[in-house]
Parts: structure tokens; sequence; C-alpha cells
């Protein structure tokens, strides 16, 4: 990012983008903030770089969309994320991919096989999980949000939160456990 | 998104700290970046690029550049264009010089020629056992016009021995025989 435009805060580019409608300006705000929400997605949607690279498409088209309701009273780049989760949630909905994370009765997950040999991948092992689980993983684990934000942005209890995320490590120690005694 | 809650404790700490440390920036390539904003395009969301083609902006030092650039080109011209004229105006005044001392000197022709004529004629109707005093005054205007020629010709050429010669008859003449009062008897046509 050159040394001018970092300068630049987020707000000034938003504005120059929703006034004149700024391809420079939005540039900017793209080259800032799509390599963490393209790496989010493409945990979210389980590892297809075709599925996230859709997400995020129509995740900068809805906040451009949306650009004059946003009252920056977060951050941009936190708001931008909870538009890719939505985005992304409707993804695997229509694929039939997504279940409620509320749901008590997550199928057994798939075991990824050793990527090469020493142990397994854990990107693959978290793109394995049941949908559900790896979003609550991927948010709370990874992201760092809290269960409280968790239960907003899913529309979940955070008590629901908690459930699915001690789920989810277990699936992910016992996917790790066979070629990782360090997990046990 | 702040602290983690106490569920921490179901996760290994190795494995805590390999999630945590799982990167979390991923370039997806300039495509996606064009395919995007032309679909921002297609919805008007952003400016069509024959417009942003016009607002194009150039770096301020290339624009003073270009315009110190212009100056000079403005300038070398202007004192070009005052040289040309400087010579074209010399070169005329010399040729209209040149011209009008052609003219002068035709002119000294032309005059001289009747000049002269009209004095061929006046001799031949002059006639000293007729002395008239039309005659005396025709002599006397002949004589004038010489002597002023003469001393134009010394001004022009201070060194010819004919024009000095008439000049210098003509004051020997006046010192014997009071040209002064034959002067002021000068009447002219």
């Amino acid at each position: 990012m050159i040394a001018d435009a970092a300068v630049v805060p987020d707000q000034s580019l938003a504005q120059a983008l929703l006034l004149r409608g700024d391809e420079r300006a939005f540039r900017e705000l793209y080259a800032r903030h799509t390599p963490r929400l393209f790496q989010f997605v493409l945990r979210i949607v389980g590892g297809s770089e075709h599925d996230a690279e859709d997400v995020v498409q129509e995740t900068w088209i809805r906040a451009t969309e949306a650009l004059s309701t946003f009252r920056w009273e977060a951050a941009f780049s936190t708001w931008l994320t909870g538009i890719g989760l939505n985005v992304a949630r409707g993804l695997l909905r229509k694929r039939g991919r997504w279940q409620d994370v509320d749901h008590e009765q997550a199928p057994e997950p798939w075991r990824p096989a050793p990527a090469d040999g020493d142990g397994i991948d854990l990107e693959r092992a978290v793109a394995a999980l049941p949908t559900g689980y790896r979003t609550v993983l991927v948010l709370h684990d990874v992201e760092g949000f809290t269960h409280e934000e968790i239960g907003e942005r899913l529309g979940i209890a955070p008590g629901t939160s908690k459930s699915q995320l001690c789920h989810a490590r277990r699936a992910l120690r016992r996917m790790l456990e066979p070629v990782n005694g360090r997990t046990k | 998104m702040s602290t983690h809650d106490h569920e921490n404790d179901e996760l290994p700490p190795e494995l805590r700290g390999a999630l945590a440390a799982l990167p979390r920036e991923r370039d997806p390539g300039r495509l996606l970046e064009e395919r995007t904003i032309r679909a921002l395009r297609e919805r008007g969301l952003l400016e069509a690029p024959a417009a942003r083609g016009r607002t194009r902006r150039f770096p301020a030092a290339w624009m003073g550049g270009a315009v110190a650039a212009a100056i000079a080109l403005f300038v070398s011209g202007l004192a070009v264009g005052q040289w040309m004229a400087a010579r074209n105006t010399v070169q005329m005044l010399t040729a209209i010089r040149a011209e009008d001392a052609r003219q002068a000197a035709a002119q000294v022709q032309q005059t001289g020629s009747a000049y002269v004529a009209a004095l061929s004629r006046f001799a031949e109707m002059a006639d000293d056992s007729a002395a008239t005093p039309q005659t005396v005054q025709g002599r006397e205007v002949a004589m004038r016009m010489l002597r002023q020629a003469a001393d134009e010709v010394v001004r022009i050429a201070p060194d010819d021995p004919v024009a000095s010669g008439i000049l210098a008859g003509f004051q020997r003449a006046d010192s014997t025989a009071g040209g002064g009062a034959d002067r002021r008897k000068t009447v002219w046509f």
C-alpha cells in the first residue's frame, strides 16, 4: 500500500465512493480489506476458492450499496466481515450445505488425509468440520469474536455458540489425534 | 471481538496457538478485483471509465515542466519573431534609402537636363546687341542656379575641382564687381 493512500481514512475513501463513485477510492478500500475478507470467507465456505471469490465480490457489491447506512460506529473491516459472513451463509444455504448452528445432531466430520505424512494440515481439518461447527470455531478461535458477538451475527444465543464451539473443538481434536499425539 | 471465553481449556495450548497463528490474509488475485469493479460499474455504483479519462490528473512536477516548456517556447518564438521583424525593417529601410537615392539622382538628371535645355533655348533667343531687362534677368537667374548647383555639388564632393573652380570664379566676380548688389537685382520668376 502506498504511503499517501495509507493516511487517507476508510471513511474519506468511502465518502468519495459514495458521493462520486470514485473508482480509485474503491480500489484503495478493496486493497486494504479484501485479503483479510477473502481469507475469512475462504474458511467459512470450507476452502473453496471459487466460492470464496463469489462471496467476496457479492460482499463488496452489498457493502457499496449499503454504504450510506453505515454509521461508522464500528470499524469498516468489522462491518465488511459481517456482510461477508451473511453472504457466505447465503451461498452455503443455497447449496444445501448450511445447517442451523444450533442443530444438535451434527454429522460426524469427514477426516482429511494427512497432507505430508507427518500430520494433518490444520486448515484442511478446519475445512472438514461441519459448516456450523466450523463457522463458530473460525469466528471464535481464529477471528477472536466473543460468544455474544457470534450470537448476534448468527442469530443464536451465546450459550448455543459455546456449545457449538465445544463440539467443534472436540471434532477437531478427533481429526488431529491419530497423527498428532500432542493434542491428547 | 474481544477476549476469548473460558472454553479454551478444552483446546490444547499447541492447537490453540496453531489456530491463532493461522494466516489472516490471503491475496485473491487481480482478476477478482477487476471482476468486482466491472460488477459495480454495471450496477452504476462506480463511475464509467470514459468519465474517469476526462478527469485524469497529472503529477504537479509534470505540469510544472509542461508550463515551463510552454513559456520557453513562447519566449523563444517571440524573440525570433522580433529579430526577423527587425532584420526585415533594416532591409526595407536600406532598400527605401537606395530607392530614394536612385530617384534623387534621376530627378537631378531630369532637372539638370531641363535646366540645360532651358539655357540653350534662352541662349538662342538672347542677343547681346538687344539686351533687354528680361535677357539680363534671365542671365542672372541662370548664373544664380549654376552657383547654387555648384554649392550643392561641393557639399556632395568637397574635393571636386570643377565645382570648387566654379565657386571660386563666382567669388572672384563678386569681389571685383560687387556681387551683393547684383544678387539684390535678381527677381525670381
